[in-house]
């Protein structure tokens, strides 16, 4: 691959594949030590990973995901819930969602709330509830053996 | 599995913003001194600005902007998007790697 003076040119035979990096705003509404549920302005098509960053207590988390699923939310014009698995394909760290994730469901499990634990790690935000999303019957997981054959 | 719960939600009474970055791997059809023409497997609305990596010897990364997304036909018969993008800026970054 050859480039000219300003560095857009490229000659025959060039590397025909790139990559397009798009950075989509996102609201974190819901987690699970699995993964989270982000609110969107545009459709992302399950099965699409990318890089989640949030900031919480003034630290920018970072963890890799998959979205598993994405809705247009019922009524607004362009509001989609994105369920997106949070991948271990990183170290567990104090600049990982998953550990933000962890600690939000640790002290609501406890209620000890932010006294708990070192006060340089992040206290999560407030919890509105345990489980407050099961009374979504539509999205309830199937019932019966894991695999019918 | 996708799409199995197996862990118990919690939903956060105050909402945190972020953003998630997402890639697509796209080929490059055409590449002019304003613009580039790529095959995307997803659409992308016009007017939004993303990043053009590069990979190789000479890492390369162009701001672009999305000026047109249409349906094409590829010649294995699979859809693609072709987006005409915008080269924004005077100079592409060089990301050594």
């Amino acid at each position: 691959m050859s480039v000219s003076n300003n560095g857009y040119r490229h000659d025959a035979g060039y590397d025909r594949v790139g990559t397009l990096v798009r950075l989509v705003p996102v609201t974190l509404v819901e987690v699970s030590r699995g993964g989270c549920r982000l609110e969107c302005a545009g459709r992302i098509e399950p099965g699409t990973s990318g890089q989640l960053a949030i900031e919480l207590q003034g630290l920018m988390r970072i963890d890799d995901v998959r979205v598993a699923r994405c809705q247009q939310l019922v009524g607004a014009s362009a509001v989609y819930h994105v369920g997106a698995e949070l991948l271990r394909t990183r170290r567990l760290g104090r600049r990982s969602v998953r550990m933000a994730v962890r600690k939000i469901i640790s002290v609501h499990a406890t209620g000890v709330g932010h006294a708990h634990g070192n006060n340089s790690e992040l206290p999560p935000p407030e919890i509105q509830g345990n489980e407050a999303s099961e009374q979504s019957v539509s999205r309830a997981p199937p019932a019966g053996p894991e695999r019918g054959s | 599995m996708l799409g199995r719960r197996k862990h118990s939600r919690f939903l956060l009474s105050e909402r945190v913003e972020g953003s998630l970055r997402l890639r697509d791997e796209v080929v490059i059809e055409k590449w002019g001194e304003q613009e580039v023409v790529v095959l995307s497997p997803e659409p992308i609305r016009p007017e939004e600005r993303l990043t053009l990596e590069i990979p190789g010897n000479l890492h390369l990364r162009v701001n672009v902007r999305v000026s047109e997304s249409r349906p094409a036909v590829t010649d294995d018969g699979s859809i693609r998007h072709r987006l005409r993008l915008v080269i924004e800026g005077d100079a592409a970054e060089t990301v050594s790697i």
